[in-house]
């Protein structure tokens, strides 16, 4: 009995001290920088509350909107400042921040891998490490009014050619004052339009870069997605000429008004819609297939954990707890952007909250998506979303929009890169 | 010995807490900025060479960017300046009569100018827009186009929607100017000429305008300085677009410094944009300034 009762006193000790050791292995607050302001963040707020009530720290939020985030965190990197330990930014900032070594890798176990899809997991790792955890994604589906194929006859395009017919079909004009009041297809333009175009170039069997990090997208395929983005606008005219210049936001109200009978958008646009007077006359469908596939570029919020941080082990749970399951059902539940965790498509939750036609396209979608990663993300976006506005203006033609910006950006990377 | 050196120079110690300031805001930075401009200098990359004047040889003779971007600037800032100098002008004139509701008007004249420039652009955004821009949809009531203009998508009429944002922000800020000056020309100056029977423009030609110079001189620097380095209401209306075509230095050096980290060549830049603004000023001051001040 004795001895019964020293060994108990022993363990509960044990057990003590391991809880105090696992506590003091945590640092009491960290900071990160998020993606936008978290009223429009729900599911990471939440998220953020549930880590700090099972971890006992505090998180400190620092909210920057999303457009300025490259610009902040390269401001605060570059003088080596600890004052971030993580941020939740896109999977495109991926090189930009690994390669002048300014992320600490995310240690996941085998296990913890499998529950990514695969495109997800390739689009957080760079050189063999990864060094982001995912956590929600953006990738293309195409919204369409079922009302109006209906009215019309018309089937859910599952080609680019046909995509052209039924919207061909759907651009009108309704009131007869020679003005078009419904166009039949919307794409993401001004700040998006390197999404859009890379979505359309993977289609086409093309890619941006080759392995050596010269510029392919000027390739066939490269031609062939942007004379369909701009055909689109200038031939068949059924896309809005000022798409140019709208971004989610504005495509999505013209969705929501009306104005477009369907659109090439990412999640969480069917959140806007279930919350809409388009509820029942709205569905999706997997993008339209180009001449390969139906491949869609990938973007979203993935987490990083800042190599200048002191609180590594924290920031790393937080990033890692902030892709679990569970974070990733909140984020297509609450806010209704896609999961990168394929698992979560089959939870009760998901399948009470969206048609069940929905779930199935959200699920096939996730497993075919794809990013690049190459540095200077923002330099290349730059220099691609100028040539491309000059293709869909008319300024140039596809081809030569695509070589002038072939040519400029090999330039950048052979001054800067000395590639 | 110390009382003697502090009283015998006294007007020089008074001065050097200025000294200091000046130097601190003005000349380490105007020094440093040219002192960077001689590196290479990528922050991304964690690099930094010395390279001369490698950088201006560069940007003047090599950079298919540089010579649009200032040709942008200079129709930009031309255009944004005198069209809101001639708007101040008359609408400083017409809020300097005895007018009813005088109190209330020049409150309202301010309200454009209090909107952060960023908000501004991103409302012109809207304006100008093809499908639901209100832009389109007065100028469609009025009879004057049938069709929707997707403003925002050609070069001509994109860099004519940043100057409209640009001038219709900042033209009560010239007008606030004017204004003053108008109040400081006597009225017994006008009196002369009614009793001379001088008519309304020779006023405004033989009174008004020479002695509201100092204040044009004025409105001109200061709305030149903040035209020429103004990114806020590029960045929102236009993003620099469509293709570059509403580019102007101020992005570009954002862009090189800020979002590129390429400093040194962003600096070099800025070296550029200073020396214009510097001789700009000169410009004004030569030909608006009194002689006396010349002299």
């Amino acid at each position: 009995m004795k001895k019964l009762s020293v060994l108990l006193i022993v363990v509960s000790l044990m057990v003590v001290f391991s809880f105090n050791v696992m506590a003091q292995d945590y640092a009491e607050e960290i900071t990160i920088y998020n993606s936008g302001g978290l009223e429009h963040d729900p599911a990471t707020a939440k998220d953020i509350e549930r880590f700090e009530k099972e971890y006992g720290v505090t998180v400190n939020v620092v909210e920057v909107p999303w457009q300025y985030q490259i610009d902040k965190l390269t401001t605060v990197f570059s003088s080596k400042s600890s004052q971030v330990d993580a941020f939740v930014g896109s999977y495109f900032m991926l090189t930009n921040f690994a390669m002048p070594k300014w992320l600490e890798p995310i240690p996941f176990t085998e296990e913890e891998e499998k529950r990514f899809s695969p495109g997800v997991l390739a689009a957080s790792t760079y050189k063999g490490v990864t060094y982001g955890a995912p956590r929600m994604m953006k990738d293309t589906q195409l919204y369409y009014r079922t009302d109006l194929l209906k009215e019309a006859g018309l089937e859910v395009p599952k080609t680019w050619d046909d995509l052209v017919k039924v919207a061909k079909a759907l651009t009108k004009d309704t009131d007869g004052d020679g003005n078009i009041d419904q166009y039949g297809f919307g794409y993401l333009g001004a700040d998006k339009l390197g999404f859009t175009f890379r979505t359309f170039l993977y289609q086409s069997g093309g890619e941006m870069f080759d392995e050596s990090l010269n510029p392919v997208f000027n390739s066939s395929a490269g031609v062939k997605a942007l004379t369909f983005m701009s055909d689109l606008v200038n031939k068949h005219k059924v896309t809005p000429k000022g798409i140019i210049s709208m971004g989610e936001g504005n495509v999505g109200d013209l969705f929501i008004s009306g104005k477009l009978a369907s659109v090439a958008s990412v999640p969480p646009l069917h959140e806007r819609i279930l919350s809409s007077d388009l509820k029942d006359k709205a569905s999706i469908a997997l993008a339209p297939s180009g001449d390969v596939t139906n491949t869609t570029y990938l973007d979203g919020n993935v987490i990083f954990v800042s190599s200048f941080s002191k609180k590594k082990d924290t920031a790393i749970a937080f990033a890692k707890f902030m892709s679990n399951y569970q974070s990733s059902l909140h984020e297509l539940v609450v806010e209704g952007n896609n999961s990168p965790n394929p698992h979560v498509f089959s939870d009760p939750e998901v399948t009470e909250k969206f048609p069940e036609k929905w779930v199935k396209v959200l699920e096939e979608s996730v497993k075919d998506v794809k990013a690049e990663n190459y540095p200077f993300y923002l330099q290349v976006e730059q220099t691609l979303r100028q040539e491309i506005q000059n293709a869909l203006n008319g300024t140039k033609t596809p081809e030569k929009a695509l070589d002038d910006a072939a040519k400029a950006i090999d330039e950048l990377y052979s001054n800067v890169l000395g590639i | 010995m110390l009382k003697k050196l502090f009283d015998k120079h006294f007007h020089y110690w008074i001065i050097l807490p200025s000294i200091f300031l000046l130097a601190f805001v003005v000349v380490y930075p105007t020094f440093n900025l040219f002192y960077t401009s001689l590196f290479m200098k990528n922050g991304q990359l964690g690099i930094t060479r010395f390279v001369g004047l490698q950088n201006y040889q560069k940007l003047l003779f090599e950079d298919s960017k540089f010579w649009p971007y200032l040709a942008h600037t200079f129709i930009y800032v031309g255009s944004a300046v005198t069209i809101s100098l001639i708007l101040g002008l008359i609408i400083s004139n017409i809020l300097n009569k005895a007018i009813k509701f005088r109190g209330a008007l020049r409150t309202m004249m301010l309200l454009p100018w209090m909107i952060p420039l960023v908000l501004t652009g991103i409302t012109w955004r809207w304006i100008m827009q093809d499908i639901y821009g209100a832009f389109n949809a007065i100028l469609m009531q009025l009879g004057i186009i049938d069709q929707s203009i997707a403003w925002l998508t050609e070069a001509n009429s994109a860099m004519a929607s940043v100057i409209t944002a640009d001038f219709w922000a900042n033209t009560p800020f010239v007008t606030i100017i004017l204004l003053a000056g108008l109040q400081s020309i006597p009225d017994q100056l006008y009196e002369a000429a009614n009793v001379d029977g001088a008519n309304g423009w020779q006023k405004f030609w033989h009174i008004t305008l020479p002695l509201l110079k100092p204040s044009i001189f004025v409105a001109l620097v200061m709305r030149t300085l903040f035209a020429i380095r103004a990114l806020d209401i590029v960045y929102a209306l236009t993003g620099g677009g469509p293709g570059s075509s509403t580019e102007v230095l101020a992005s570009y050096i954002y862009n090189l410094g800020r979002r590129w980290l390429r400093m040194g060549y962003g600096s070099a830049v800025g070296v550029i944009l200073l020396l214009i603004t510097i001789m700009l000023v000169f410009l004004f001051m030569y030909i608006l300034k009194p002689e006396s001040v010349k002299e």
